[in-house]
């Protein structure tokens, strides 16, 4: 049963609200008012159903939940945090953040529990039926890039975490609402007005935090998966020339598997499906300081021979 | 008490083709805290049922499989690292735990998540052994000199080595349980019955036997129960295998007798039969001499764990789980040494642990 | 192995590395099978640096990809 804007609060409170968001099913339970707001306004136009009248198994039941911190004052520091059924993998944070929290919450469960993909620390959108996966650390300006190119009619197949099937070496669409930090904001919001922005999160360990909500047709599409057409490394610099270079195949799997979270527990899988993908993907280093001269070259790309 | 799906799934109360989607919802979380994902998805296998299960559930079963095929493959190149140092040694390496379970192919073995190495000597040999791991790039922990002592005075084992590339972890015992322990068997019995390794030059396991009574040793007496529930559906899987291989309880009790270690073995047998229907007949139970539990006293052991051998999740927890944890942990301590060192030692590692230092 | 550089993954060890200014001739004769023999890869590749040859070999032993057979 789908459940209407009004209904999310009671049931968050309850037996949880399963969020379908690519292959999975997250049944989500919190009584925060900002969690509530989250869902309601980034997560609109996913599926939403009760946790009672589910006809699938859920992958993950989590919880963002106030708790009481011996570090923290009572009526003072409210803090919150993020378990996946009852196990908290990180420390509890300002009630604030809750918005981040189950972002990161959900990248966790995903990056720590699945061993049938390769999840590598990447954004990857696609155009005409090919992916362009884009590793990058943070401060590479990656998430600026996917933002920007979303609305340049790529669709977005994941802003963080790049799922690679092992059995056929396609991308599985992970889409979520986008992440920007501090001046990305302003960037995102004078570039593109029409774009949905979720509660922001100030004063955390990243600087503030945001979300915008991604593109209807991306999540519509959300089944859909594909090859990889392109692997990209982006690189934001103030001031830099546009630099668009091909990047050795040998490197780029090094790269590839340096930014992935269970590379190594894969073993040869994981080497195999690298060792696929870069032979068949045009891999590039690409250095830029104006989103213009980007969206055009991402554009421009050809699909791989 | 009604048993979580996750044990009436091990013991087949409960068929897997007959589970609900509720049913296989609560399993999976519960194999999750159980860290038994693994082991389940070879229980899947092993009925040829892996094409018949949930998308979901496989996901997750595969997902751990694979994780657990990465420890085995590291255990192996670790294990090949040891036969350099084993072959050098006049006398025998004896892997024990997981590393044996694997090593001697036991079923025991599948599933499993692998952390330390535990390896076994004699206690003349201990301080030559420790050198030629030191000469192959293990290095002592750093501990005070509060840990020291206690490792080398009291334990049963030195404190552990860390490979200075690698990162793997030997624990290196001369015992499978502390000497200032009152049932503490003699070393030189469990050696002189261990098997030599054909495939594997120069380390050894325990015999067949030993090893279920030092698995139950190492659950009732010694262990802290975080995985109590792994540990009994382990000890599940070898008594199984030990049967099938045409070894009767009767020589197990008639071993345990003769170590000195009839109450493990006892709570193992029991458990074993109340958790995973595992039918020790009462004749064989009663040749266990000494002092077995009895009246009363097995009514409390069974209160406390038959909570702390279940998984530890809210599904199975019930208010009293977390008094029964604790009490059985401190249980552990107290059967290891004399209250006017207990009390000191829960506190300063309590004091440890609030600090986030390892705890021992 | 792509333009002159080798990506390795050890199958014993689980890790994987990148190899760069070994020949492809090389690479290929060291791993292709499962053993071979010192002598007869520096006759073959009498155009390739000695010491490179060195190097490559003592390299690759400590980084547990060849092992030493004594006979």
């Amino acid at each position: 049963m789908k459940i209407k804007n009004r209904d999310i609060s009671h049931t968050l409170k309850s037996s949880g609200l399963v969020l379908n968001i690519g292959f999975f099913k997250f049944n989500i339970c919190s009584s925060l008012r900002t969690i509530e707001e989250t869902i309601s306004t980034l997560y609109c136009d996913y599926e939403r159903t009760e946790y009672d009248n589910i006809d699938e198994l859920i992958d993950f039941h989590v919880q963002v939940k106030q708790v009481k911190h011996f570090s923290s004052l009572p009526f003072f520091n409210r803090q919150a945090q993020f378990f996946l059924d009852n196990t908290a993998p990180f420390t509890p944070l300002p009630i604030q953040h809750a918005p981040a929290i189950i972002e990161w919450g959900m990248n966790w469960c995903i990056s720590s529990q699945l061993n049938t993909h390769l999840v590598i620390h990447a954004a990857v959108i696609e155009k005409n039926g090919f992916a362009a996966v884009m590793p990058a650390p943070p401060g590479s300006g990656k998430s600026t890039l996917t933002a920007s190119l979303i609305q340049e009619g790529w669709r977005l197949l994941s802003d963080e975490l790049t799922l690679i099937h092992l059995d056929n070496h396609r991308v599985s669409p992970f889409p979520r609402p986008v992440s920007l930090k501090n001046e990305s904001i302003n960037v995102i919001k004078n570039r593109y007005p029409d774009v949905v922005f979720g509660p922001v999160s100030s004063d955390t360990a990243k600087g503030t935090v945001c979300h915008i909500r991604p593109p209807t047709l991306s999540v519509k599409n959300q089944h859909i998966d594909c090859p990889v057409g392109w692997v990209i490394f982006p690189k934001y610099q103030a001031g830099a020339e546009t630099e668009f270079l091909p990047f050795g195949k040998a490197q780029t799997l090094m790269s590839i598997a340096e930014n992935s979270f269970n590379y190594s527990v894969l073993g040869q899988l994981g080497f195999d499906a690298l060792k696929n993908i870069v032979a068949t993907a045009d891999c590039y280093q690409f250095k830029y300081s104006n989103l213009d001269e980007a969206v055009n070259i991402f554009s421009e790309l050809e699909p791989p021979k | 008490m009604k048993l979580p799906i996750l044990c009436q799934v091990f013991n087949e109360q409960v068929a897997i083709p007959d589970l609900t989607l509720n049913q296989w919802d609560l399993l999976l979380r519960q194999a999750r805290s159980a860290m038994l994902l693994a082991k389940l998805y070879y229980l899947v296998e092993s009925k040829q049922l892996l094409d018949d299960i949930p998308a979901t559930a496989f996901r997750y079963l595969k997902s751990a499989k694979i994780h657990s095929d990465k420890q085995l493959h590291d255990l192996f190149w670790e294990v090949r690292h040891l036969k350099k140092i084993a072959r050098k040694l006049k006398y025998p390496l004896v892997l024990l735990k997981g590393a044996a379970y694997t090593m001697s192919d036991k079923k025991a073995a599948r599933g499993r998540i692998f952390s330390d190495i535990d390896l076994l000597v004699a206690h003349e040999n201990i301080a030559n052994t420790e050198s030629q791991l030191m000469l192959n790039g293990w290095v002592s922990s750093k501990l005070d000199e509060y840990d020291q002592r206690y490792y080398r005075q009291w334990m049963h084992e030195i404190p552990a080595m860390r490979h200075m590339f690698r990162g793997s972890v030997i624990d290196l015992h001369h015992n499978i349980l502390p000497k200032i322990v009152k049932n503490c068997p003699n070393a030189t019995l469990l050696l002189t019955e261990v098997k030599l390794l054909a495939e594997h030059e120069g380390l050894s396991v325990l015999s067949s036997i030993d090893m279920i009574i030092h698995s139950a040793t190492h659950l009732f007496y010694d262990g802290e129960l975080e995985h109590g529930c792994r540990d009994i559906i382990d000890l599940f899987d070898l008594l199984n295998q030990f049967v099938d291989d045409g070894g009767t309880l009767d020589d197990l009790v008639a071993r345990a007798n003769e170590l000195g270690l009839q109450n493990p073995v006892y709570y193992a047998l029991h458990y074993v039969g109340l958790i995973l229907q595992f039918s020790v007949p009462e004749e064989t139970i009663n040749k266990l001499q000494g002092n077995v539990p009895k009246g009363l006293m097995v009514y409390i052991m069974d209160f406390l764990f038959m909570r702390a051998l279940m998984p530890d999740h809210e599904s199975c927890n019930d208010s009293w789980s977390g008094l029964a944890r604790w009490l059985l942990y401190v249980r552990s301590h107290w059967l290891r040494m004399p209250l006017y060192q207990l009390i000191p030692h829960l506190l300063r590692k309590s004091y440890k642990r609030v600090k986030g230092e390892e705890v021992h | 192995m792509w333009d002159g550089f080798s990506v390795v993954y050890n199958i014993s060890s689980g890790n994987t590395y990148l190899i760069e200014n070994i020949p492809n001739i090389l690479m290929e004769l060291y791993f292709k099978k499962h053993q071979f023999d010192e002598k007869e890869i520096r006759q073959n590749c009498i155009s390739i640096d000695e010491q490179l040859i060195t190097n490559s070999l003592n390299s690759f032993v400590k980084m547990d990809l060849l092992e030493k057979v004594e006979n």
